[in-house]
């Protein structure tokens, strides 16, 4: 039997629902039948992913923002400059 | 005022074709970060800045040939990956792997030589994410984590948990292994789970 440390090392693909072999399947049932530990640890580990998806990105901030538009008006000012001749 | 639904790729793309100064902002507030975790995750944390803002004229100068084969999201976030990866080639730059985040994962230490937990999880008594996230304690810590977290670690996390990237879609940006990206983040999401425990037991972080 799968010790609860093996369980916790491979238990991301049964958080992320990820396809596995009957044997592993199996071996994780056996596992969590037996393991209280383990079944706390799983239903919290998603949890945390539950938790982790409803996360927002840190805003940038103003500087970077303000930086970034200047770069791409820069370089839409620069386009604008070379195709004017060519559509005299 | 007019109001354009930039979520909608075609509009947004059209917009930033013609050179529009609100779609620009736009994509800047919507990709900054995601773009800044995956340049740091490469080059380190001293150009990251850098080679996000000189992406911006690569994204706009590819963007008439863009065909649309994955979204324009992943399309920037490679383009900010291949910009990080040139800029490292370029300076002959080495990026230490401790400053990129491949600590332990002391969530191991919870386990005895063979394998039984000697420090087993405790019962969490909020029990949905919403509750979670409403502890305003909590979410401060859950942020200040995430923050600080190694470099490669959040970038992975980020992509994946935030942003819902596949894992071969993370692989093909990070160039690192399909093994090597498990590992970043369950570490990454045994820090989050520590720290949520923790205010559960404690009730402070």
């Amino acid at each position: 039997m799968l010790s609860c440390k093996e369980f916790v090392e491979q238990s991301a693909k049964i958080v992320d629902n990820e396809e596995l072999t009957i044997g592993q399947k199996l071996n994780n049932k056996l596992h969590l039948f037996f393991c209280h530990h383990c079944r706390t640890y799983l239903k919290q580990a998603k949890m945390t992913v539950a938790v982790a998806n409803k996360l927002e990105n840190e805003p940038a901030t103003a500087p970077q923002i303000e930086q970034s538009i200047a770069e791409m008006k820069g370089f839409s000012a620069s386009q604008d400059q070379t195709s004017e001749p060519a559509s005299k | 005022m007019e109001t354009i639904d930039f979520q909608n790729e075609d509009v947004l793309i059209k917009a930033l074709l013609k050179n529009d100064e609100q779609a620009f902002r736009y994509l800047v507030k919507t990709l900054y970060s995601q773009l800044l975790a995956v340049a740091r995750a490469i080059a380190g944390s001293s150009i990251a800045d850098e080679v996000v803002q000189e992406s911006w004229i690569s994204v706009l100068k590819a963007l008439p040939k863009f065909e649309g084969r994955s979204s324009l999201k992943t399309w920037i976030i490679r383009i900010v990956a291949n910009e990080a990866k040139r800029r490292l080639k370029k300076e002959s730059r080495h990026v230490s792997l401790d400053s990129l985040g491949d600590d332990n994962d002391d969530f191991l230490e919870r386990f005895d030589s063979k394998g039984h937990w000697i420090r087993p999880p405790v019962n969490w008594d909020l029990a949905t994410p919403e509750e979670i996230l409403e502890e305003k304690q909590l979410k401060c810590c859950i942020d200040a984590t995430i923050k600080v977290l190694p470099e490669r670690q959040k970038a992975v996390f980020v992509l994946r948990d935030l942003e819902n990237h596949s894992l071969e879609q993370i692989c093909n940006i990070l160039d690192i292994s399909d093994s090597n990206v498990r590992v970043l983040l369950h570490r990454a999401r045994h820090k989050l789970f520590q720290i949520i425990e923790k205010f559960q037991e404690t009730g402070e972080c």
